[in-house]
């Protein structure tokens, strides 16, 4: 056997061209195919947190009239302890207790029917990525003679307003008496749908104080998982715990965006998985062929005299050595690649995403990918080329040596 | 010359394992190609069909002003002339879906609720949505009836069960009070909190009268059999009728957000279109690099006894020809055969995503297109990759060291 | 007698690994028309190499070759391949049939890259082949024939475009004894019959002694040449 692993090892640098070859061809599908895969994941955590995090959040929480009516009465009992207690679920990374409710948007001579949504502009950088989002002004930083508001371009286009302007928000107290405010517009914000865009301004909570009662007044907490695949998990367990409360997780609250999230992961997972079939079927036909081409060479072999196994274990043992070479560097490549493309993104502009980012999708998708991707990827090629080097294997020690020997 | 073509067709036939793996490299890229956007044009068409069916429809004729200010005074006059047009255009329209539409207060005892009443024909509804089989209780009227149908959110916040009567209080046309009173004959689950919790549909003449606008609609929906047909459509329509009134308005200038959204997907769809494509030259490339390496003393000695390169390079070209045609024609026909195995038995999905398509009113499966262009399209491009990697070995030819290659 | 070719200090080094290796040291040959002529010598003392450059398929380091009185060096490659295929015929070791060919055409291949005409092809082919004594084999292809037939054809396809010379790297090395003689046989009396110098590298002692001259190298140097009576 250790013969056998000697001839196997120098035949692959006797024929150096034909090893680099089938080398190149594993290390270039392994590329490709982690490639595909990471582009995948990330575009599928990027579009999570485009239409997930920056709109609705993991989970939400709400007094169960609220839903109905939106207006600040409808408060979460005791909001701020029960926003402790959840800080302190193992599953839960951030809570942002808010003060939500439904009113009216106006300039001079225009207005709109808003969701006015008073936050805590530090945690809600954290939730909503907020800050992040603003494509003009600035985010909470001024200290000007009126409050500020945070409201979608959409809005601002629709209202002919923009950084700096007054406007004035009109919405009920929690007795249900009518206040009015001025605000002065600090930032315009984008996401990817403008309904959102539209529906929804945000304020600093402390400003509200005193507006809608002295008291505290929470209508909505927003949770953000560590793990966003528990959203289900951890919802049906709040809902146990707080039964009076309108417990959702965002695929109740938006279940054609779950349609659509959903829909397309499983759909990039069947397309990922005919690139790696590609993959695997290009390094079958090149180690097939290179097999083929030595059917002389090895009926030469076995007319001087070495065994038809020995003949059958050479090929696959060169092939299991070159697919572990090629397996080896593919995946050390294709890793270095998606930590390369996931610090400095991938541009989609030159497949059409044009313009896209008006929209508030990215055209720059973060490569990233699970670890055991790799692993699998790496026993699957290499099974492959195994498997590709048995059949023509076993074809050249069944031809009669001077047959082989006379094949040109 | 003659004797090239001879000897290229002949040496195809000479070496058939050999030929029969290099054309086979090519038919699977070709099916994979295939196959891959058999599915993406499948799933795309099947979710734009989905949204298209439950929200907007193809195509709607608006009054002008509709779009900006969505109210009951700009609501269209559905007269002989609209119906002469659509007359015109019947062998492309599938059918119409007419609709009128307002923002109205439904109440019962002392609960009242905002809520959207439309006007409607069952038969037409069905057609498009399958509206009557969200029927959980009572019966869906008949366009003679005059009793309503409501959302089961609706229901609830007013406590009305079929049976009981409700009062509904708008804006009619040209400032006129919409007022009655109706009995609920029946209730219907949506899956989307908006429609559950906002819809009340009335038979469309009662409507109408109820909104006093005889013979008026806010939209008139348009479905086609072929979407691709939806441009040419709306521009004819639009020609057509007088401008000064009417509006025609395509899905997509209806639903930028949802047309942003599928371009995002398309985008990184179109760059999978690409790995593959890299991936599977690669493919053919290392087998007819595998090829050509077992060929050169074949070539060296066929440039020594006289040859010239131009010829041989002309031989080269004229195999890489026919392998990439036979590949690409076998490919297109089994990947016929596989796509419409998909079409006839398409993946079904499962679980959660499962749940909320039949929700929706859709057919929880990935659909595979079998539109005559992918194959066309696709095989065309698979052509030209084999062709550009079967050029390799063309090059190689003008720089092969004779007696080397002779040699060997 | 006309001087076919002419060699002026031919040397050739090959800069192949760890060292240079002189394949070929000054060799100043002429080779007049009609000659049968062997080049032996021990394996890698630079037969080939010799044969190859004087056939234009290999470039020599230095030196001169003329044909006709031409000088190979300074023909563009292009040129050389026309020239090739006009005045020289070849016959290699082994396997120099095209595999896809017939017999017959295998032999008009070249005259067809010559543009010959159709009938004087078909002709000339069934003609060399009668002379090799294959006129039963003409549509036959060269997996079906045995290894001296195979040679026999390559010899009819080398004569039958009427090259000047003939270069043939050891015809005779795959052959057992009896098909190397009959390959001689053939190859003196087509000689002779048509004409055509030929010039064959081999290290068979029983073919060197059918040589009407024997040019002997070693190391890649003329060791010896001799001329025979035969
Ligand atoms: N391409 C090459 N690269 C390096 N060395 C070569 C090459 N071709 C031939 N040689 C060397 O040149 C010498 C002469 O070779 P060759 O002409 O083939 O000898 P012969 O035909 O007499 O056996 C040998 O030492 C051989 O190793
Ligand atoms: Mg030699």
């Amino acid at each position: 056997m250790i013969t056998v692993i000697k001839i196997a090892w120098r035949n692959i640098w006797r024929n150096r061209k034909r090893s680099i070859i089938i080398i190149m061809a594993i290390v270039f599908g392994l590329i490709g195919g982690v490639f595909s895969a990471s582009i995948r994941l990330g575009a599928e955590n990027q579009r999570f947190r485009e239409s997930v995090e920056n709109q609705i959040s993991h989970i939400q929480i709400h007094h169960d009239q609220f839903i109905a009516n939106p207006e600040a009465r409808y408060r979460i009992p005791d909001g701020f302890k029960l926003t402790d207690e959840l800080r302190q679920h193992p599953d839960i990374k951030i809570v942002s207790p808010r003060t939500v409710f439904d009113g009216m948007i106006a300039t001079a001579n225009l207005n709109a029917g808003v969701r006015i949504k008073g936050i805590d502009p530090e945690i809600e950088s954290k939730t909503t990525y907020l800050e992040d989002l603003i494509v003009e002004g600035t985010y909470f930083t001024e200290e000007g003679r009126l409050p500020s508001v945070i409201v979608g371009r959409n809005l601002a286009e629709d209202l002919r307003s923009g950084v700096g302007s007054r406007i004035v928000l009109t919405f009920q107290d929690v007795e249900g008496e009518i206040v009015s405010a001025s605000f002065r517009i600090e930032g315009l914000y984008v996401v990817t749908s403008k309904r959102f865009e539209e529906r929804n301004v945000f304020v600093n909570a402390s400003d509200l104080n005193g507006l809608i009662t002295d008291d505290e007044a929470v209508t909505e907490i927003a949770i953000v998982l560590n793990d966003p695949d528990k959203y289900r998990i951890v919802a049906n367990e709040l809902r146990e715990k707080y039964t009076g409360l309108e417990i959702r997780h965002w695929a109740d609250i938006d279940p054609s965006l779950f349609y659509a999230l959903e829909f397309l992961e499983r759909n990039l997972v069947f397309l990922v998985g005919i690139i790696i079939l590609g993959v695997s079927f290009g390094l079958l036909n090149t180690i097939l062929m290179s097999v083929l081409e030595r059917v002389r060479e090895l009926g030469v072999l076995m007319a001087v005299g070495m065994k038809k196994a020995m003949v059958f274990a050479m090929v696959v043992l060169e092939t299991t050595m070159l697919s572990l070479i090629g397996g080896g560097l593919g995946l050390t490549l294709s890793f270095g690649l998606v930590e390369y493309l996931n610090r400095r993104g991938v541009n989609l502009e030159g497949f059409g995403g044009e313009g896209l980012e008006e929209y508030g999708f990215a055209s720059i998708v973060y490569p990233e990918l699970e670890p055991a991707f790799y692993f699998n990827l790496g026993i699957l090629v290499i099974a492959f080329a195994i498997i590709a080097s048995v059949y023509p294997a076993w074809k050249a020690i069944r031809l009669v040596p001077a047959e082989a020997v006379r094949q040109e | 010359m003659k004797i090239l073509l001879t000897l290229a067709w002949r040496n195809l036939w000479r070496k058939k394992r050999r030929t029969f793996i290099t054309v086979s490299s090519v038919m699977f890229a070709a099916i994979l190609a295939i196959t891959l956007m058999s599915m993406i044009n499948g799933t795309t068409d099947q979710m734009i069909d989905g949204i298209i069916s439950n929200s907007t429809g193809h195509l709607q004729v608006q009054d002008v002003l509709y779009d900006e200010e969505p109210s009951m005074d700009h609501a269209l006059e559905y007269g002989d002339e609209v119906k002469a047009v659509l007359e015109k255009y019947s062998d492309y329209i599938s059918y119409t879906v007419p609709r009128i539409q307002g923002f109205c207060l439904a109440s019962k005892d002392i609960g009242t609720r905002g809520v959207v009443v439309t006007g409607i024909i069952p038969e037409f509804e069905d057609r498009m949505n399958d509206l009557s089989s969200r029927m959980i209780e009572g019966e869906m009227f008949t366009p003679d009836d005059n009793y309503a149908v409501i959302a089961e959110g609706v229901a609830t916040q007013l406590e009305v069960a079929v049976g009981d009567t409700i009062v509904l209080l708008g804006q009619g046309f040209q400032g006129m009070t919409a007022a009655g009173k109706y009995k609920v004959g029946g209730v219907l689950r949506f899956t989307l909190p908006e429609q559950n919790n906002r819809m009340v549909y009335l038979p469309l003449r009662e409507a109408q009268w109820f909104y006093a606008a005889p013979d008026r609609l806010t939209n008139l929906i348009i479905m086609v059999d072929d979407a691709r047909d939806v441009p040419l459509l709306a521009r004819n329509l639009q020609n057509d009728l007088d401008g000064e009134w009417y509006a025609v308005k395509t899905w997509e200038q209806l639903m930028p957000d949802e047309v942003a959204a599928f371009e995002a997907r398309d985008a990184q769809v179109r760059l999978f279109a690409w790995i593959l494509y890299i991936v599977v030259g690669f493919g053919i490339f290392g087998t007819i690099i595998m090829m050509l390496y077992e060929r050169l003393r074949e070539f060296g000695i066929l440039l020594s006894i006289g040859l010239k390169r131009a010829q041989l390079a002309v031989i080269c070209a004229l195999e890489t020809l026919f392998i990439s045609f036979i590949g690409v024609l076998s490919g297109i026909v089994a990947g016929f055969i596989v796509v419409y195995w998909l079409y006839l038995n398409p993946i079904r999905l499962t679980g959660d995503l499962a749940d909320i398509m039949l929700d929706f009113g859709l057919e929880p499966i990935f659909a595979f297109s079998i539109a005559p262009h992918i194959f066309i399209f696709q095989g065309m491009i698979i052509f030209i990759i084999a062709l550009i990697v079967g050029m390799y070995p063309v090059r190689k030819v003008f720089k092969l060291d004779v007696v080397e290659a002779a040699r060997k | 007698m006309k001087t076919v070719i002419k060699t002026t200090d031919l040397s050739k080094v090959y800069n192949g690994g760890a060292a240079e290796v002189h394949a070929l040291k000054n060799v100043s040959l002429e080779f007049k028309q009609g000659e049968f002529t062997a080049i032996v010598g021990p394996s890698g003392s630079g037969k080939t190499t010799f044969l190859n450059v004087i056939g234009g398929l290999d470039k020599p380091t230095d030196g001169h070759i003329y044909i006709d009185g031409v000088d190979l060096a300074t023909m563009k490659e292009s040129k050389l391949f026309d020239f090739r295929l006009r005045h020289i015929g070849f016959v290699f070791q082994a396997y120099n049939l095209i595999p896809v060919l017939t017999a017959i055409e295998n032999v008009s291949f070249i005259m067809l890259l010559q543009k010959k005409s159709k009938e004087e092809m078909e002709r000339r082919a069934k003609e060399m082949l009668e002379q090799v004594g294959l006129a039963e084999k003409l549509y036959v292809r060269p997996s079906q024939l045995s290894g001296g037939q195979q040679q026999r054809v390559a010899v009819a396809r080398a004569l039958a475009s009427k090259p000047d010379f003939v270069l043939a790297d050891e015809p005779t090395a795959n052959l057992d004894t009896q098909s190397a003689f009959n390959l001689l046989d053939i190859m003196a009396r087509l000689n002779k019959e048509e004409n055509v110098t030929m010039i064959f590298s081999t290290h068979d002692q029983r073919v060197i002694d059918r040589a009407r001259r024997v040019i002997k190298l070693v190391d890649g140097a003329v060791d010896n040449d001799e001329q025979f009576d035969r």
